[in-house]
């Protein structure tokens, strides 16, 4: 799943002369960014249904929804409120335990956000860091590092995911241990090439004189030019993790009660899809949102900071 | 230009190609019977081997009667377990040491080479000697020798005492090899890549991870067997198993969760069965220092906490017997007295919690999900009525092979579901070694002699007084709380009559069509 | 050409290979004693003990790893845990299942995205044009175990189409090709569309426009040739994301492929099961690379290997 983010990774480069995006900085970013946003439809409905979403997930509690964990023996497999049978207090209806969806769906929402949010922040960390060693450091560390990436990279992310999962269990963090441990390689090549491309730039080898410039000014020349590729793969990322949460969810190694999530109900629920559809469809439409509007906002990212993915 | 035509047209062609054989190369295996001829048995898992000493797995079994027979078999009529005549005739024994069975002199393997007391010579030692054969850890530990007394006569004799060796003869690593074809150069695996045996039906195909296919057998020794064809098919996802049976996919379709029950009723093709089985759910308690379940008190408020019968009829949708005991009536030597009647008593639980002083104490009840029907949604509604009863519960799922790890190590909460199953006889709740994999801390001075006297008690009726006094006291001392038994849940076309089997086999030659 | 292109997969699949085999030795050795769940409930600790001693897991793992490696190298793949016979035929018999079903999924992809991407460039901007990549892109954003059983609830159990799950004929392959295939024909329909919307601003399609005859198949062709190379990259990438998303499709739809095979697997620790099946998908990944090396040589003579 992961790989297919790194689709765009591998494009035959773009033919015109690099010109370093640093010093590609238009007059007024705010204004530009907005507009560019404004005038493309998908990016817009992206950023629209996600700015909602976040804001549904942050104000759950003080919403006047019903607690998501109260079993109720007499609201059992209640449908929705606009069918027969429904009721206002329950008005996406209940599962086989008498929980109200509507709640579960918004406090599901902030495990999946959280997992999202946390562990592309820990394979970016991770990427990062190992990244610059690799770039930096070269030789034995680099050679490994490389062979490591390269491995990882050769299995399918979920194969790789549900291995990981078998020693450190199932969870929100163990979950986001095991994502971000496979999740990293990506970051790490980025920052790798970019740090190789820099490292040849003429004034760094006229600054080699002292070692610790030399490492400076990399940084300083390294990040604003793999920024735009790394926010980008990172923004599609979200949406891939919160996609995998759901299927780790279906072979049995997802977030687990009492927690909530996404992925746990729509796993769950897909037993009753025949006999109680919204049990599962529901958060299904929650989730497909979410990844939709991640991957339109995305996309959109991607052709507005138009990054040279190495 | 003309080169890139000429590649896009190359690509097309292949493209074309290969999308015209793929049709093709999936309609080779044609030639087979009609449907209506032919059962179609869908399971939850895949068939994992076709010798039947080298799985521990009840799917693979079900499969497997079909090709080999035991040599006594288990019938449970009236819901009382009895041995009948399989391809032993008779069997019989004076002191429980030497036991003769006299073999059917007309039986022959798929090959037509004869069947005699060699073969169940050879299956027995065979299983005793080869220690990476999985049935090796539990079948024929008490037998010594194996006497051939004749072409259709075999002796066995026991170590010790042993009321129990004829449940050896019937599952797991139990079903009849032929030695003349297993004991040659290429050996098992060749054998097993197209194995025979004396049963109904013959073994035409194993497609692993997709169907088990057989044919009928006409020589079989007990008549014509009944199906043309027999095919056992893996469908591990429920939803899809669920669907297979509406729409007459598979003619049995096992373990359909309680919440599709209505939709298999009234699908006019299909109807419910169900019926008890050998397993029982059960909280395992630690009771060791530190935790706070090392107070007896405290145990007891949780068994007191509860309601039972609830979990059967709605968690289980009344698909359940709700129960404080260990062993389902079935199985000889359980305790008839450990019922749910007045189980269930919330006020004296919560008074027993504040006697302790630990109301709000955090506990934690470990669960896998999936693994036994309803096993998750039961523990969720146990963890609701310690809380009500002043503790404060929390479940910790974890999927089936991390908690073995975890159960492994130690490591799981002060209360852990099991569902223990597939056993035959209650005497498995005195072997103090396996209690130590479940209980690692508790042990009890009156139970320790109890599992001595087992062996030498001089009478059936003796026997299971012991079996019944040491269930008595573990739950009595809640190192295990019996929570209920789950009942089968089998989805039946209606072309096909059957009624289920309390070991969940599922034989095709008891499944007939109507 | 062909011959420098297959060292260079030779030097680079070793290490991988020796890598990958590394990893999941260590990864399924921190998971626990496969024996646990095994052996039956009535087992005892002795018994497992013996089982244990009988496929040598007692020993230290770096003996354990220096043995499989050493027997690797003599042709012996180890035996698998649950099956209890030799793991390499366990996985091969698996493999052209997932085969089909992968070229399925990705028939099934490319007959989603060429359309799709064509009728958005033609229509840019558009109503239509906004609506194709949304549907394109919600077939990527949903969970493919919920699209399987939705199409089997459908189109197994409701229109009674088609069959439910295993496979056989050609009708099996339909439903679970379909889960695999939509969600990879999100990033090609993109593609296809930006080289259309590149082919049609040339300046003789501008004319034939302006004529009132514009060259469907002239358009066609220039337009695929320019998806051409993009496509072949991304097909080689998507084949590792497909066999991983064989993993919950296989499982829905019971195809006996690799997929489920490894599911099963790693539920209980079969170690040479997974070790092989990785080292299987590896070794396709890497051959994957390779075509499409040899691919772009033959679309594009100017590309040197």
């Amino acid at each position: 799943m992961t790989q297919s983010l790194m689709t765009d990774t591998r494009l035959p480069k773009d033919t015109e002369p690099y010109v370093d995006d640093a010093h590609r900085q238009p007059a007024r970013p705010l204004r530009d960014f907005l507009a560019s946003l404004l005038s493309s439809k998908s990016g817009l409905v992206g950023a629209v249904l996600l700015a909602a979403i976040v804001l549904i997930t942050l104000s759950a509690d003080i919403l006047p929804i019903a607690d998501p964990q109260k079993r109720s023996l007499s609201t059992r497999y209640l449908p929705p409120v606009w069918l027969e049978r429904g009721v206002i207090a329950h008005p996406l209806g209940t599962d086989g335990q008498g929980r109200d969806i509507l709640a579960r769906i918004i406090h599901g929402a902030r495990s999946s956000v959280i997992v999202g949010v946390s562990a592309v922040l820990l394979s970016g960390i991770l990427g990062l860091v190992l990244g610059l060693l690799a770039g930096l450091r070269g030789g034995v560390i680099d050679l490994v590092l490389m062979r490591l990436v390269d491995a990882i990279l050769a299995i399918p992310a979920m194969l790789f995911m549900l291995v990981v999962a078998l020693v450190v269990g199932s969870g929100i963090a163990p979950l986001i241990v095991v994502i971000a441990l496979t999740n990293w390689v990506v970051y790490t090549r980025i920052v790798r090439a970019e740090v190789l491309r820099v490292k040849d730039l003429e004034f760094v080898a006229a600054a080699r004189v002292s070692r610790v410039r030399v490492t400076t000014l990399i940084l300083r020349h390294l990040l604003p030019n793999i920024l735009p590729a790394v926010v980008v793969v990172a923004t599609l990322n979200v949406g891939t993790v919160i996609l995998t949460e759901s299927s780790l969810s279906f072979l049995g190694f997802g977030i687990q009660p009492p927690q909530i999530s996404w992925g746990q109900m729509l796993a769950d629920g897909r037993q009753q899809l025949a006999t109680s559809w919204w049990i599962s469809t529901f958060p299904g439409i929650a989730l497909t949102m979410t990844v939709f509007s991640i991957i339109l906002l995305g996309d959109w990212l991607r052709d507005y900071l138009d990054p040279r993915l190495p | 230009m003309s080169a890139t035509r000429r590649q896009i047209l190359k690509f097309a062609s292949i493209g074309m190609a290969a999308s015209m054989l793929l049709p093709m190369a999936l309609t080779t295996a044609a030639r087979a019977a009609p449907r209506s001829e032919t059962l179609i048995i869908a399971q939850g898992n895949d068939i994992l081997s076709l010798d039947p000493a080298n799985h521990e797995n009840n799917s693979t079994e079900s499969g497997l009667i079909n090709i080999y027979d035991y040599l006594v078999r288990k019938e449970f009529p009236n819901g009382e377990m009895t041995f009948v005549p399989g391809l032993a005739k008779s069997w019989k024994s004076d002191d429980l040491i030497t036991w003769e069975f006299e073999l059917r002199d007309d039986v022959k393997w798929h090959d037509g080479t004869p069947f005699t007391a060699d073969d169940v010579k050879f299956t027995i030692e065979r299983v005793k000697a080869d220690q990476k054969l999985l049935s090796s850890a539990v079948k024929f530990r008490t037998v010594e020798q194996v006497n051939v007394l004749g072409p259709h006569r075999v002796q066995v004799v026991t170590s010790r005492r042993d009321p129990l060796l004829l449940h050896n003869f019937v599952g797991n690593g139990g079903l009849i090899l032929p030695k003349h074809a297993l004991e040659t150069p290429e050996g098992a695996e060749k054998f097993f890549a197209k194995p025979i045996g004396t049963g109904p039906y013959r073994f035409t195909e194993w497609r692993k991870g997709d169907r088990l296919v057989l044919e009928r057998n006409p020589e079989w020794w007990e008549g014509t067997p009944h199906w043309e064809s027999v095919i056992v098919r893996a469908i591990p996802e429920t939803t899809t198993r669920v669907a297979e049976a509406l729409t007459g996919g598979v003619d049995i379709a096992v373990n359909i969760p309680p919440e599709d029950i209505t939709r298999v009723e009234q699908n006019p093709d299909t109807g419910i069965i169900s019926f008890n089985i050998a397993r029982n759910f059960a909280l395992h308690v630690r009771n060791e220092d530190g935790k706070v379940t090392s107070d007896p008190r405290v145990r007891e408020a949780i068994d007191l906490a509860i309601n039972r019968k609830e979990i059967a009829e709605i968690v289980a949708e009344g698909y359940a017997t709700p129960t404080r005991g260990l062993f389902p009536a079935e199985i000889p030597g359980n305790n008839p007295d450990l019922t749910a009647e007045n189980a269930f008593d919330p006020e004296r639980a919560r008074k027993l919690i504040e006697e302790a002083g630990v109301v709000g104490a955090p506990i934690k009840l470990s669960t896998p999900s999936g693994r036994w029907t309803k096993d998750r949604e039961v523990s969720e509604a146990i963890v609701g009525y310690l809380q009500d009863a002043g503790l404060d519960a929390q479940i910790e799922v974890q999927e089936w092979s991390v908690y073995n790890s975890r159960r492994d190590a130690d490591t799981l909460g002060e209360l852990y579901l099991w569902g223990m199953g597939s056993y035959t006889d209650a005497s498995v709740i005195l072997n103090l070694a396996l209690l130590r994999r479940f209980n690692p801390h508790w042990t009890n001075e009156e139970f320790v002699s109890l599992s001595k006297e087992i062996d030498q008690a001089p009478t059936e009726e003796a026997r299971q007084a012991i079996l019944r006094r040491a269930q008595e006291i573990i739950t009595g001392d809640r190192a295990r709380i019996g929570i209920l038994y789950p009942k089968a849940i089998h989805s039946v076309n209606n072309r096909v009559n059957f009624a289920g089997r309390f070991d969940e086999m599922i034989p095709a030659e008891q499944v007939r069509r109507k | 050409m062909i011959l420098t292109a297959f060292g260079r997969l030779l030097l680079q699949a070793v290490p991988v290979l020796f890598t990958v085999s590394l990893i999941v030795f260590i990864l399924v050795f921190l998971a626990g004693d496969p024996t646990v769940m095994m052996i039956p409930d009535d087992a005892t600790e002795a018994d497992r003990l013996a089982l244990v001693a009988a496929w040598g897991l007692d020993q230290p793992p770096h003996v354990q790893y220096l043995r499989y490696m050493s027997n690797i190298l003599s042709g012996d793949f180890g035996t698998s845990y649950s099956y209890g016979t030799s793991a390499l035929p366990i996985v091969l018999d698996r493999l052209p299942a997932t085969l089909l079903l992968t070229a399925a999924a990705m028939v099934v992809a490319i007959a989603i995205a060429v359309p799709a991407g064509i009728l958005a460039a033609l229509n840019r901007n558009s109503a239509i044009d906004l609506a194709v990549s949304g549907a394109s892109v919600l077939g990527k954003a949903m969970p493919n175990f919920w699209v399987g059983i939705m199409l089997i609830l459908i189109f197994g159990v409701q229109l009674r189409l088609l069959p439910v799950s295993g496979s056989g004929t050609f009708a099996h392959l339909i439903l679970p090709a379909v889960t695999l295939g939509t969600a990879f024909a999100a990033d090609l329909a993109k593609l296809v569309r930006a080289s259309m919307l590149e082919t049609l601003g040339q300046d003789y399609i501008r004319t034939a426009y302006a004529k009132g005859i514009p060259d469907w198949i002239v358009i066609g062709k220039h337009a695929l040739r320019n998806a051409a190379i993009p496509t072949v990259t991304m097909t080689s990438l998507n084949v590792i994301a497909l066999l991983g998303g064989a993993l919950v499709t296989e499982t829905v739809f019971a195809w006996p492929g690799l997929g489920q095979l490894i599911v099963n697997a790693i539920y209980t620790k079969d170690m040479a099961v997974i070790q092989i099946a990785v080292f299987v998908i590896t070794v396709m990944t890497l051959l994957v690379n390779f075509g499409t090396d040899i691919v772009y040589r033959l679309i594009d003579p100017r590309i040197r290997l």
